[in-house]
């Protein structure tokens, strides 16, 4: 049985370009660039200073809050410098330059096996905290947090995100098919510290591969693999949820309200490297793809790595339009491709065809945005009600409900720009309620 | 390298946008004008032309007066004029044809800011308009003649009637207008008129009156009746909008809710002296303007709901305005009018009807 | 025919009587009763209603002063004879305040572009997309949401792609500084005329890369200031209106030309400022 949500479109997926391509270690940097704000929630706080000797996998920023995470140096070598640099999010924000010694000297107990089943849930999940792993899938959110739901808050079953129902990334496919026991066993820690005994993983239809091996590899765990309908926005948490269990999170909840936690398999297989291996998170896998290179690829690459020499690995052509970091739905138009790599970069895409510059035209009023939103709101009141600064009302049609998944934008005929409307509406909404 | 383009998420977008719509419905609404123009003469073909040429004058005029980029060229003033033309009986002038088309894009659409922010639909503004200021333009008792009794191409004379259909043309473009008229009223009329000359204590069906006087269902969807030029061919409309469903450019609510209530009402209502549950509903949905108005004057986007539920209030108004109007009230028709109203109504429709919010259960 | 005129006409006129009736009798029995005060200040306000004093209208703020221990000085807007007319009617003192004006702290001439932005034309929009597109991150984006939320129509974008501020017009009502995201917009007293025209917290260096009229933090003009009212903090100098003196020694010493003295051109427009320094 396929199962699914309501809503959503499915937009050529483009996953073939990439998808058959194994992950390939690409070559360590000289010099890394470690943003500071790399996750959701308050930046980190740098614990090292410029001079000082790092070594592979050594903390360089604690987290700077409860909602926060570390930062640890994927290579060994030398702090040169501390001060704002462009990162994934926007213009500058702090950053910690290690330089490469070449010398790959781990830190002090990383890198070292252990057994993570004699362990507590509460001492695995102060390993995940000071592992610096945050929601691998892009949303970036500390994964700590997550897994630490409130008393009252009873969770019955743990959900792997593994749909990636964004078009062009490959990168959890990939890490599905090649290196399953990873996932696996990741998602029972998530399960032990979770207390849960009943785990799914979510899997589109189009990833029939992946889909089997998830279902060999979890059955002796009580873990069940799902086959989902290929449907955008498939991955976002709440739909998953409702396509899997049925339950639908009340609106302004959190997936916990219906006893849920959902991660995603990159974060899982980060989370069995921290628990088992003692490696926190250092690298992550990359999907480079798009019709401005002209050779796709899947990168497991460290953090803080430059993009741009990785792009002209795979034959960065001349006059590309845009360049997206994430999925083309939800991910970040950049810049320039001289950003470090952050943790939550699925893939780099860089597009020439199709891009173009949108000029927005009135609403026609066509409802395609109202028969697709997966949350049920009415995207085309919101973006008028935004047009002119209406914020209260648009708070009242529900504003803050909206998961920025871009459906209705992507089928809007005028071209209007909704999702940044709504954001706007949502960022003013959120300033008065502070007032 | 170049400066990188920079915007929102999404980067990708669907490759249907207002102008592969606007002209997808503009080629599905051909086969009925050609279908009138083989039926009314070129003269038709000259009317749907003008109409069409006077509404893109007039959307461009309104672009340069206001400074704002052309229009045109996304086809919904080509859609508009189309429309007009398609709903205005084959014998109207030039004079009154290019007043209405500009009627349609000026008070139906412009007036209110172009398109998406029109309140009714803009050709049947122009046909209300017209219908208005010239009613003896839009409802005639005496329609012009057209070949009711021969099939398309079937004989041989089939030619030389062309050849005389355009001589009466190019007659009616000098200015005799209604030269070849002959006094044949529109089915709807002939059946209500024949109703309401019935006794009172008749127990005879409205089939029995299409039957008695010479209405072939045939014709009916074919074309080869009286009416305006683009409504008379129900079955190429029925294709044209089936099409349309198909590609998910309108709805099928709409279509389907719409001609549904008018089929069960006219069946149900009495009409003149028939009585209750003696009427014909295949005749009703196949006769006048229903066709174009259920599947593409009812669905324009920017005068309907936006919700499911709200599409379906607003299509059950519509047909049954359209029987109440056909039934009981003055005209023989009521398509224009009843679709007219419930736009008013769209914006009322449309704040009860809200889409149900995820997370959120109805008690 | 003749009938057919006065039967309608008469038809018309009785209904005409009637309703005019039933109206008059609804307003005698469901007049609401109100203090004559707020009436009379209503008249007085600007009602402009632009929000400024926080009440939802001017009919709301004349309630509150009535009503409430409200000073008429909240209003921004309201011309100073009508005030004390106000303050009269309310039988209190009127406190003379400084008229204030708007003032925008920035100079650019050209910022270069980190990239092409596509989206929706507002400056709050856009700095939602990757941070802003200019290079500053301090400076006018110059989409002028400043100016489509001025009531009185006293802030306009100019052809340089900045907002300029009409001097007769503007009442400091403080709209375009509370919607602007980049906080380069402040209101200052009107006799005040010397400003930073620059809103950057960048260091010198970066800020020289990306304009030429900004303050790079040098602190000259702290130490030329007589009165001791300029501070410079993260390496923006910043001027206390309440213990400048107008002197315009800041004006001479600033190395790129970032500090404005607007008292050569007070009634003019602040581009004037601009024009002026290019001729120097």
């Amino acid at each position: 049985m396929v199962r699914t949500f309501r809503g959503g479109v499915h937009p050529h997926d483009s996953k073939d370009m990439s998808k058959d391509q194994p992950i390939k270690q690409a070559p360590t940097p000289d010099i890394v660039y470690l943003s500071l704000r790399q996750h959701l929630g308050a930046p980190s706080k740098a614990v090292v200073k410029v001079g000082d000797l790092v070594k592979k996998g050594q903390i360089v920023a604690e987290p700077g809050g409860f909602v926060s995470s570390a930062v640890h140096s994927p290579v060994s070598g030398k702090v040169k410098e501390i001060k704002p640099h462009p990162h994934m999010m926007g213009p500058l924000a702090d950053a910690v330059v290690v330089e490469n010694d070449g010398k790959d000297e781990w830190f002090e107990g990383c890198n070292v096996a252990t057994n993570w089943e004699s362990m507590t849930p509460e001492q695995l999940k102060e390993k995940i905290r000071m592992s610096g792993i945050v929601g691998l899938g892009g949303a970036t959110f500390p994964t700590h947090v997550k897994l630490s739901p409130p008393p009252e808050k009873k969770i019955d079953s743990a959900i792997l995100n593994g749909v990636e129902c964004e078009p062009y990334l490959t990168a959890d496919y990939r890490l599905m098919i090649e290196q399953p026991d990873r996932v696996v066993e990741g998602f029972r820690i998530i399960m032990k510290v979770l207390g849960v005994s009943k785990g799914y993983i979510g899997v589109e239809a189009n990833k029939p591969d992946a889909y089997i091996i998830m279902k060999e590899k979890g059955a002796k765990y009580g873990i069940e693999a799902v086959m989902l309908k290929v449907k955008y926005p498939q991955g976002a948490e709440k739909q998953l949820i409702s396509a899997i269990l049925g339950r639908e999170v009340p609106s302004g909840g959190l997936p916990m309200d219906v006893g849920c936690v959902v991660q995603n398999v990159g974060t899982a297989a980060a989370i069995y490297d921290a628990c088992a291996k003692n490696i926190p998170l250092l690298t992550r896998i990359m999907t480079v793809s798009g019709d401005g290179v002209s050779h796709t690829a899947n990168y497991n690459i460290v953090l803080g790595q430059m993009l741009g020499p990785i792009l002209k690995e795979c034959g960065l052509k001349d006059g590309i339009r845009k360049l997206v970091f994430g999925g083309p739905m939800m991910g970040l138009a950049e810049p320039s491709e001289n950003i470090p790599l952050a943790k939550g970069n699925s893939g780099v895409l860089a597009l020439i065809a199709g891009v173009e510059k949108y000029e927005p035209r009135m609403c026609i009023r066509c409802s395609r945005c109202i028969d697709h939103c997966p949350m049920g709101l009415n995207p085309s009141v919101l973006s008028l009600l935004s047009d002119i600064s209406d914020f209260t009302s648009m708070e009242k049609h529900h504003a803050m409900d909206c998961i920025e998944c871009g459906v209705c934008t992507y089928m809007c005929p005028s071209r209007r720009m909704i999702v940044q409307q709504i954001k706007l509406g949502k960022q003013r909404i959120l300033a008065s309620r502070k007032k | 390298m170049a400066s990188l383009l920079v915007s929102n998420s999404p980067h990708i977008r669907s490759e249907e946008d207002i102008k592969a719509i606007m002209w997808t419905v503009v080629m599905m609404l051909v086969p009925a004008g050609l279908m009138g123009t083989v039926v009314f003469g070129w003269y038709a073909a000259l009317l749907i032309l003008v109409s069409i040429f006077t509404a893109v004058a007039c959307e461009h005029l309104v672009n340069k007066i206001r400074k704002l980029p052309t229009t045109i060229g996304d086809g919904s003033a080509v859609l508009a004029g189309m429309l007009f033309a398609y709903v205005i009986p084959p014998n109207t002038s030039i004079f009154v044809t290019v007043l209405g088309s500009a009627a349609t894009i000026l008070l139906g659409k412009q007036l209110f800011g172009g398109l998406g922010c029109n309140i009714w639909n803009p050709a049947l503004v122009g046909r209300a308009f017209v219908s208005a200021a010239y009613a003896s333009v839009i409802f005639l008792s005496t329609w012009p003649r057209i070949r009711i009794d021969k099939t398309l191409g079937g004989d041989s004379g089939w030619l030389s009637e062309r050849f005389a259909a355009l001589q009466n043309s190019l007659a009616q473009i000098m200015g005799n207008i209604n030269v070849d008229a002959v006094s044949q009223a529109s089915p709807l009329s002939i059946v209500k008129g024949a109703a309401k000359a019935l006794d009172a204590n008749a127990t005879t069906t409205v089939s029995e009156l299409v039957k008695n006087n010479d209405i072939s269902y045939m014709n009916l969807l074919t074309g080869h009746h009286v009416g305006c030029i683009g409504e008379t061919s129900a079955g190429l409309l029925i294709l044209g909008g089936l099409i349309l469903i198909a590609m998910k450019i309108v709805d099928w609510r709409i279509p389907f809710f719409y001609i549904g209530t008018v089929a069960l009402l006219s069946w149900i209502m009495p009409i003149g002296n028939v009585g209750w549950f003696h009427g014909d509903a295949l005749f009703s949905v196949i006769s006048g303007g229903l066709m174009i108005g259920a599947f593409f004057m009812a669905t324009d986007f920017v005068t309907s709901p936006m919700t499911p539920l709200g599409k379906g209030i607003f299509a059950v108004g519509c047909g049954l305005l359209t029987v109440l109007i056909r039934n009981f009230g003055g005209f023989p028709e009521g398509v224009c009018y009843s679709i007219l109203l419930m736009n008013t109504c769209v914006p009322l429709i449309d704040r009860f009807c809200t889409p149900r919010l995820f997370g959120v259960v109805k008690k | 025919m003749l009938t057919t005129v006065i039967i309608s006409l008469s038809i018309l006129g009785v209904l005409g009587v009637l309703f005019g009736l039933g109206l008059a009798y609804a307003s005698k029995k469901f007049s609401v009763e109100t203090d004559p005060r707020v009436d009379r200040i209503c008249e007085l306000l600007p009602n402009a209603n632009c929000g400024a004093c926080g009440f939802a209208g001017c009919n709301a703020f004349a309630e509150q002063l009535v009503h409430g221990s409200l000073d008429v000085n909240t209003c921004k807007v309201c011309a100073s004879e009508a005030k004390s007319v106000i303050s009269s009617v309310l039988g209190k003192e009127l406190v003379n305040q400084e008229r204030e004006i708007a003032v925008i702290h920035c100079m650019r001439e050209t910022i270069p572009a980190r990239f092409e932005y596509n989206g929706i034309q507002d400056c709050r929009s856009a700095l939602l997309v990757n941070g802003g597109f200019t290079t500053c991150q301090y400076g006018c984006l110059g989409l002028g949401t400043c100016a489509t939320v001025c009531p009185f129509e006293a802030l306009y974008m100019g052809e340089d792609g900045l907002p300029h501020v009409v001097d007769e017009k503007c009442t400091g009502c403080g709209n375009c500084a509370k919607v602007c995201p980049r906080g380069m917009i402040t209101i200052a007293p009107m006799s005040r005329d010397v400003h930073i025209l620059c809103n950057s917290k960048h260091d010198g260096k970066y800020t020289i890369g990306c304009c030429n009229h900004g303050c790079i933090g040098c602190k000259r003009c702290e130490k030329a200031c007589p009165a001791g009212a300029i501070a410079v903090k993260d390496f923006l100098a910043c001027i206390d209106y309440t213990k400048c003196v107008v002197c315009g020694a800041c004006v001479d010493v600033c190395p790129t030309g970032a500090i404005g003295d607007y008292s050569l051109f007070r009634g003019k427009q602040s581009a004037k400022w601009r024009s002026g320094l290019a001729a120097k």
